[in-house]
């Protein structure tokens, strides 16, 4: 097993009542992509946050490449490479500019620098926008060159946060595809979204945040046959009838929840059951085992990416 | 600590005001018409106080060039919040930048636009407007430095106290013309009422009116200005620890355009 990069253990933060932490641990190691899986106000980013020093954790500790880095943040940045959520370049700089600052910062200069430069460059597509002012790129090219920055020196320690906001499609397929040849390389690459679809399509260990808490943490095959479920979803005028048969069913105001192993081959025996009362049937939903029925799974709750809780009751 | 590393963040504040100079020449044509306006007027308060060759340039040049320095010195506290309103801040704090890398790439271009802006206004003022200096060049430089050590960390200083740009920009503009209209350097301090005078001494400006007077009207030395000069030390002393005690790197500013 590849050394751990990154280990953290019992992270803990509030603001104010809010608990954005609680009781948070995970580990990431060389050559590694792990995904942290979650809806907005998880607390992704307060986690990412504290591992580069930029928030102060409650309790817990946090270690990257042997250096406690909630007591020596300045040590332990040396290993690090991050791109924050936002957008941040310097518009007024051009590429190369932007992309020298950084590197000057890392404490690259001369033939080092340039070689540097050519290699993040490479990697994200850059090559022939150098010479431009960051302000006259596109979403996608901003983003790139945002990323960029956070790859400058082949950081031991890569932290990704929500990578792909903005993006458009093509530009996230490279990150995606940029952040699996980031591990093969050697990186440790933390990559932090609210994309289910994202994390499917990446070959990464998975942690499922929400509330503060992590909620599984696994290879993603593992996870999706341990914990994922297939269902298949109605939603009536009205309340729902009672259907016979013999599965399993929930109830949520006016949502039916039945679940089966194979929703697809079930859902026209579940039609035939519901008798007149299929003509308030509003919304179908077939649900395959997948990171989306993990979470329900795991939560009760169904996966909103923007952080609405809809509860169900058993 | 790396010299390299504030150099390079020094260069990028280079560039980004001269990607916008429309501030700096602002900084320094309005002085210029400042002392055109008010030289007559000084140089006839000058002749009444008994410099009889006085023609108003020893009071209008270093007065007007003190009033805008203060106005330079809040540059240093806008970077920081450009900084925000770009969203860089965060990666500038993750970056292998130390505090003193971050402050020092930060607050050096405000300091060298300062001391060009006083070394123009000066020469500008000996071009156009006829002003002769009595004494020592090297005494005058140490005035106009230290005075802008002590504007700078008082930009700073209200930085580390506002949450938005725009609380940074009332509060420089408002001490900016209480320092000039206090210290002498809107019109001269005789002229103001004896309670104005007693409280002088509390502002900066008072100190760099009293030091660029001596050399300008009394031909001062070096030696001569050293208490001036030491004042002005001390300014920018208690000015920069309300700034290092105040100042939160984990504060989200805001910045309003």
């Amino acid at each position: 097993m590849s050394r751990p990069v990154l280990v953290i253990e019992g992270l803990r933060k509030s603001y104010h009542d809010v608990v954005a932490l609680d009781g948070v641990s995970m580990t990431a190691r060389s050559g590694e992509v792990v995904a942290i899986l979650g809806p907005n106000g998880a607390g992704k980013t307060t986690m990412v946050s504290i591992v580069c020093g930029l928030r102060h954790a409650d309790e817990g500790s946090v270690d990257v490449m042997g250096v406690d880095a909630i007591a020596r943040p300045q040590q332990a940045r040396k290993y690090l490479g991050f791109a924050p959520q936002e957008l941040a370049i310097y518009p007024i700089d051009t590429v190369r500019q932007n992309l020298t600052l950084f590197a000057e910062l890392i404490g690259l200069n001369g033939v080092g620098l340039a070689r540097e430069l050519e290699a993040v460059a490479s990697a994200l597509h850059l090559e022939h926008l150098m010479e431009r002012k960051a302000a006259e790129l596109s979403g996608g090219q901003k983003r790139r060159l945002h990323t960029a920055i956070a790859l400058l020196d082949r950081p031991s320690l890569i932290i990704l946060d929500e990578a792909t906001t903005g993006a458009d499609v093509e530009t996230r397929k490279s990150l995606l595809e940029l952040v699996e040849r980031l591990a093969e390389q050697g990186s440790a690459v933390v990559y932090s979204t609210h994309y289910l679809e994202e994390v499917e399509a990446m070959d990464a260990r998975v942690v499922i945040l929400d509330r503060g808490r992590v909620l599984a943490d696994g290879d993603l095959e593992a996870l999706v046959t341990r914990n994922g479920g297939a269902y298949v979803d109605l939603v009536f005028d009205g309340p729902p009838p009672a259907i016979e048969g013999r599965w399993d069913v929930s109830v949520d105001g006016s949502r039916l929840r039945v679940t089966v192993d194979d929703p697809p081959r079930a859902v026209g025996a579940i039609f035939d059951s519901l008798g007149p009362a299929r003509s308030r049937l509003q919304k179908v939903a077939l649900v395959s085992p997948s990171l989306e029925s993990v979470f329900l799974s795991l939560t009760g709750r169904r996966y909103e990416p923007e952080g609405q809780a809809h509860v169900l009751a058993s | 600590m790396s010299w390299r590393r504030s150099w390079a963040l020094v260069r990028h504040e280079l560039r980004a005001l001269a990607d916008d100079p429309g501030s700096v020449v602002f900084l320094l044509i309005m002085p210029l018409l400042m002392m055109g306006l008010m030289k007559p007027l000084f140089g006839l308060s000058l002749q009444a106080g008994g410099y009889t060759g006085a023609n108003g340039a020893e009071q209008a040049v270093p007065g007007m060039a003190a009033m805008f320095v203060t106005f330079t010195g809040s540059f240093a506290g806008f970077t920081f919040f450009r900084e925000h309103g770009w969203n860089t801040w965060d990666r500038l704090r993750v970056s292998r930048a130390t505090t003193f890398d971050v402050m020092l790439g930060k607050i050096l271009p405000t300091l060298l636009i300062a001391i060009v802006q006083f070394a123009a206004l000066f020469w500008l003022g000996v071009v156009l407007f006829d002003l002769v200096i009595a004494g020592s060049l090297v005494g005058l430089g140490i005035i106009a430095v230290t005075f802008s050590l002590s504007m700078l960390s008082f930009g700073v200083a209200a930085t580390s106290l506002s949450r938005t740009s725009l609380q940074l920009n009332t509060s420089v503009n408002l001490f900016a013309i209480v320092f000039a209209g206090v210290g002498g350097a809107l019109v001269p301090l005789a002229v103001l009422p004896g309670w104005v005078q007693s409280v002088a001494r509390l502002v900066p400006t008072y100190w760099a009116m009293e030091g660029f007077l001596d050399v300008i009207l009394e031909g001062a030395g070096t030696t001569e200005i050293l208490l001036p000069a030491s004042m002005l030390m001390l300014f920018t002393l208690a000015f920069t620890v309300v700034a290092a005690t105040k100042f939160r790197f984990e504060e989200t500013k805001v910045y309003i355009a």
